[in-house]
Order: structure tokens, then sequence, then C-alpha cells
């Protein structure tokens, strides 16, 4: 049986409505049923620094039988957002994400010791929209897929940019008027590369 | 309510819709050919009874699948069939018996996923005693079935022996690019792997292009692209320019996107060389660090393939250094004893000069380039075009034109009409 790989765009075109769905959505019942007071009292940019362990799901048909392999690792971001004003929040996002890593234990064609590791470095633009302390998030972007191995002393280093998108959702504890807590789960999606990481994060948050 | 629809389902809906768009696979079935048990007990076809079998066959039954005519083409132990209509052509392993012949394989359109299981006899009275005693006879007929996927249900054909299949002293070139075609062709095996280039007879190639990349630790590989990336390759850990990766981590992390190991090119030119009666490589070196390690071992192969060819066991072989590039002809034309390289030059007539090439690769764009192809015939050399895949372009080409060879995605179609010719 052979397999063709088609990619369809379809995951994309689906999240550029919800981000316009969203954006309707707020702007056209905003007026209806947003306090204006209370959200003039809003912080309007956030930062969010977030921290956490990540497991990937990678479609491979390689043997790793004669080695170490985790598909956990950890991750972080940054992002910083802007509030307008509504329910809806638009910022930027970039982080790091631990895909897999490996250490050869027995001997093949690469030394024993011999390590990969794969790291995704999104860059992401983030749309969010908050109910009650609960934060969805979504974003398209790319990612710097990074590829690092050694054997013995020498080192292998190779990357390349794929288009990604990721999903999230946050719930948020408010510390003080400017500053909550949150506990985030994440989904980024390489779709070239088959690679979903799933995070589990510790978020911090500034509000201005 | 509007509130509701407006804040939570609109997104959500979004939302759900994003989550369950999934990759699409366009899976391709090759039919499983061992569920065709017919040649069972059969000795395998041989060389003399296959040339004897060769031909322009008239389809008597089964033109609105065939067309009218096709063309039956031997390798050792194997039949193949070339259509022009929908592309069509099977890929069949023949056994003898005492007085038949009998084929089993699959059929496929070049242009489309469809395919399913073929058979094909001929019978004792119809050609097949004379067949298998290795003389051709007067009259020969097939009869078989093209069948679904799964079963031998399906449309009934009937080919009858019209004539032999059109041939020159010099030897037409029917070169298949990547060694048999492309991935995007949904052909059985990966493109640039071992595999591929084994099967490229059997799709009616004499010849086959490969692509040569240098890895990091300087091995030789069958490669196209400067990057891995999923159309070629599934490797986890392959990120980026193949030239970054040593051998090694390549071997044990890649694989050809149908399960293949990414071949080296010593190892390829061996296969080519031992397992196949393939009469040229044009070898695409796409880096010009890689010169002097893929003339070494194009002067290896050559040398195995004339050993072989001195014992009767091979056909010539002619391993072609493809200049495509200005810094691959520059670091060729420095090599001492450059002009005794056989080489293939894709820049120019007057490059191909200057390297003393034997053969010049020419862009189908150019046209059928009447007087410079003339010229170079007149100095010795050859000349091919590339690539060429339309019918109506391989048509006008071998009508029209004077070139020694085509390159093309689609070898079976090039056989077809270069065979048909009268």
């Amino acid at each position: 049986m052979t397999t063709v790989p088609h990619r369809d765009r379809f995951r994309f075109l689906a999240l550029v409505a919800w981000g316009l769905a969203a954006m309707f959505g707020v702007c056209t019942a905003e007026e209806r049923t947003e306090d204006a007071a209370a959200r003039h009292d809003r912080p309007r940019i956030l930062l969010q620094c977030a921290a956490g362990v990540s497991h990937s799901a990678v479609e491979r048909s390689v043997d790793v039988s004669k080695a170490e392999y985790s598909r956990t690792g950890l991750a972080a971001d940054v992002r910083v957002l802007y509030r307008p004003g509504y329910h809806l929040a638009m910022g930027a996002e970039v982080g790091s994400v631990g895909i897999s890593s490996l250490l050869v234990k027995e001997d093949s064609a690469l030394a024993v010791g011999s390590t990969m590791n794969l790291t995704a470095l999104p860059v992401l633009a983030v749309f969010a929209m908050e109910w009650s302390n609960l934060e969805l998030s979504a974003g398209p972007g790319v990612v710097l897929y990074r590829f690092r191995g050694t054997s013995g002393t020498e080192v292998t280093q190779s990357s390349d940019w794929e288009i990604a998108w990721s999903l999230g959702l946050t719930y948020y504890l408010p510390l003080t008027s400017s500053m909550r807590l949150g506990i985030a789960a994440r989904e980024l999606v390489i779709p070239e590369r088959r690679v979903n990481s799933t995070s589990a994060l510790l978020c911090l948050e500034w509000g201005w | 309510m509007s509130d509701v629809r407006n804040h939570i389902i609109a997104p959500l809906v979004s939302a759900l819709l994003m989550l369950c768009a999934c990759d699409s696979d366009l899976r391709v079935m090759v039919p499983d050919t061992t569920l065709l048990d017919e040649r069972a007990g059969t000795r395998p076809l041989s060389r003399p009874s296959g040339a004897c079998i060769e031909g322009v066959y008239v389809v008597r039954e089964g033109s609105h699948r065939l067309g009218d005519t096709v063309i039956v083409k031997s390798t050792p132990r194997s039949l193949s069939v070339f259509c022009a209509k929908n592309s069509l052509y099977a890929v069949l392993d023949c056994g003898m018996s005492d007085s038949s012949l009998i084929a089993t394989g699959y059929w496929r359109n070049a242009h489309s996923p469809q395919t399913g299981l073929c058979l094909m006899r001929m019978s004792a009275d119809e050609g097949g005693r004379s067949v298998v005693n290795q003389q051709r006879p007067v009259s020969m007929t097939l009869r078989g079935v093209l069948g679904s996927a799964t079963d031998m249900t399906g449309d009934s054909i009937v080919l009858t022996y019209c004539r032999p299949v059109h041939s020159d002293a010099k030897g037409f070139s029917i070169l298949a690019h990547r060694g048999g075609g492309r991935n995007s062709d949904r052909l059985p095996h990966s493109e640039n792997s071992v595999e591929l280039i084994r099967m490229a007879e059997k799709f009616g190639a004499t010849g086959v292009e490969i692509d040569v990349r240098l890895t990091n630790d300087g091995v030789p590989v069958l490669y196209h692209d400067e990057n891995f990336n999923t159309r070629l390759v599934d490797g986890e850990y392959m990120v980026g320019p193949i030239g970054n990766y040593t051998y090694a981590q390549i071997q044990t992390f890649c694989r050809l996107v149908n399960g293949e190991r990414l071949p080296t090119l010593a190892e390829t030119l061996r296969a080519v060389v031992d397992s196949t009666q393939l009469r040229t490589v044009w070898l695409d070196v796409k880096d010009a660090a890689s010169v002097e390690r893929v003339v070494a071992l194009q002067q290896e192969a050559m040398e195995r393939a004339r050993e072989l060819a001195a014992r009767g066991l091979r056909d010539t072989l002619e391993v072609l250094f493809g200049l495509a590039g200005d810094d691959v002809y520059a670091r060729f034309t420095s090599q001492p004893g450059y002009t005794s390289i056989p080489s293939v030059c894709e820049l120019g007539p007057e490059q191909t000069r200057t390297a003393a090439s034997r053969a010049y690769g020419s862009r189908w764009t150019l046209g059928t380039i009447d007087d410079a192809v003339k010229t170079l015939h007149a100095e010795g050399r050859r000349a091919f075009v590339w690539t060429l895949d339309a019918d109506e372009f391989i048509t006008r080409f071998l009508r029209e034109g004077s070139f020694d060879g085509i390159l093309t995605n689609y070898p079976t179609l090039v056989a077809y009409y270069y065979y048909l010719q009268q």
C-alpha cells in the first residue's frame, strides 16, 4: 500500500473563521452586554508568562528500540496581549516546546551515548476570549523547528521554519487587581510535521 | 439569546470545526498481487521467450479501457503492457508452463489513483507453445482481465499480435526521472529509491536519472531537494538541509516516504549494475563538493558493468555525470582528465563541447532544436530532452525531433509512443 500525504488547509480557514466569528460576536454584542464602567477598569495591556511540561504526539516510523526515547519535555512561553475594551484580546506569543529527545543505548550506526533533540520555538499570533476568568485562545503562526544531535564530540544542528497553530484554555485566579495566577492547557499543532504537542502550564499574568 | 449565539455558539462551532479538520491522506492501493495464485507451479519467463512475445498488439476486446493498440514489452521474468488511453499500464510477473504463459500483476492509470489486479494468459494454441519454445509464432493472442483492487471481477481483454515494436540501431533512451517517477504519481516505491530503480525497466525505461547530494560527512546519497521535507522523507529528526546530517544519522532515523532507506550512490550503482539491465544512469549532481567522490563511484560502476558485460551477464552501462549547475560544471572541468569522464551537460551546446560531454540535455521548452542536435550528432554526441510528460509533446518530439532520448516522469507513456512508431 502506498500512502501519499495530502495536506488540506481547512484547519487554517477554520482558525480564521473562529477569529472572525469571535470578533464579530464581540463587536455586535458588546454594547448590549458589557458594563462600560467595569470594562474601562480592566487592564488593557497583558503580559503572560507560562512554564510547564509538554507531551508530544509524533508520527514516526523509525525503530527506536535501541534508544531511550522520550516525548515529554519542558514548555514555556511569553505572551503580550492588547485588550481593546471588549472580551477579545489580541497579541503575540513566543516560546519553546520540547518535542522529543533520544539517547542511543545500544550499538547501531550511531555510537552509544549519541543524543538527538527536537525543539519547537513558536512565534504565533494570539486571539483570546475571556468569560468569568476562563480564557480561550487560539492563533496561527510559525515555529522554528530545531534539531540538535551529538555523537561524541560532534554536534549537528539543523532547523527549518514550519507553519503552526495553537489552541489554549486558561483558568485565572486573581491575586491582586493587576496580577493573576492561572493554570493553562495548550495544544501546539505543526501540521506539516504531523506533530501535536500538549502542554500543562502555570501562568502568571500582569495587567496595565 | 443573540448574545449566546454571538459570544458562545459561533466561536465554539468554529473552534470545533478547527479541531475536527484532520489531515486527509489520499491512500492509494497498489493491489496485493499475492492474491493471485495462478502462476503457481510455473517457471519464470526466460529472456528469449520474453523477446518472442514483445510487440504491438491490437485490442480486440477491452478497447474502452486500453484504446485500439497496446505495446507489450518484456523484462526478465515479467511482462509490461503500455497504453495511451487513460495512460494505463500493467506490470505483470510472467510464468511459463510446458506450453502456455500466465502473467499476474496489477494495472495502473499513470495519471490517476485507479488501479486493480490484472491477469493475462497465452494458451498453447494461441502462441504459447511457440513462445515457451523460444520461437516467435505466426500469431499470438493474450487474453485476460483488468480486475478490481481485490478480485478479478472486471473487464475482459483480448490482445492480438500485430507487428514488432519499433527499434532503431543507435538505441533510443527512455530515461525515468528520479529513478522511475515522482512520489506525487503514487508509485509503489519512493522516488530516488533503489526499490523504484529496480522497477524502472518494468515501466519501459532503458535508463534512470537520479539526484545526488552529499551528507555532512561526505557520503553521496540519492535525494532531490536541498532540505528534508515530508514530501520525500518520514523522519522525526530530519529537519532542514540534508547536508547538515551525517550518513549514520540519516541511516538510523530517516526513511523515504514509503519506508525505504535513503540509499547511498554506491549501493544504488551496485544495484543498477548487478540487478538490472538498464543501459543509462544520469547522475544529477547537486553539490559541487561531491564531484570527486561521484566521479570515483561512476568509474567503479562502469568498470564493474564492463566486466559483467564481457561475461555476457548484462548489457553495457553508461553512467553519465550530469552537469546542471555552474558550480558543478566549474569543479568538474577542473578535474584532471575530465574529458574522458562520461557526462551529460544541461548548460548549452557550447558548454557540452567544452566539457567534452557525451550528451547534451536540452530543456523541452527550447523545442526540437534541430540544427543544434544535427551539429551535436555530427560531433559524435547525443542529445536528450527533459522533462517530457504530456502525450502531445511526447508525440511531437518523437515525430519532429531527432533526439536520442527523452527524460520523463511517465516512461510508460514514452515507451508506448516510441515503440508504436512504424
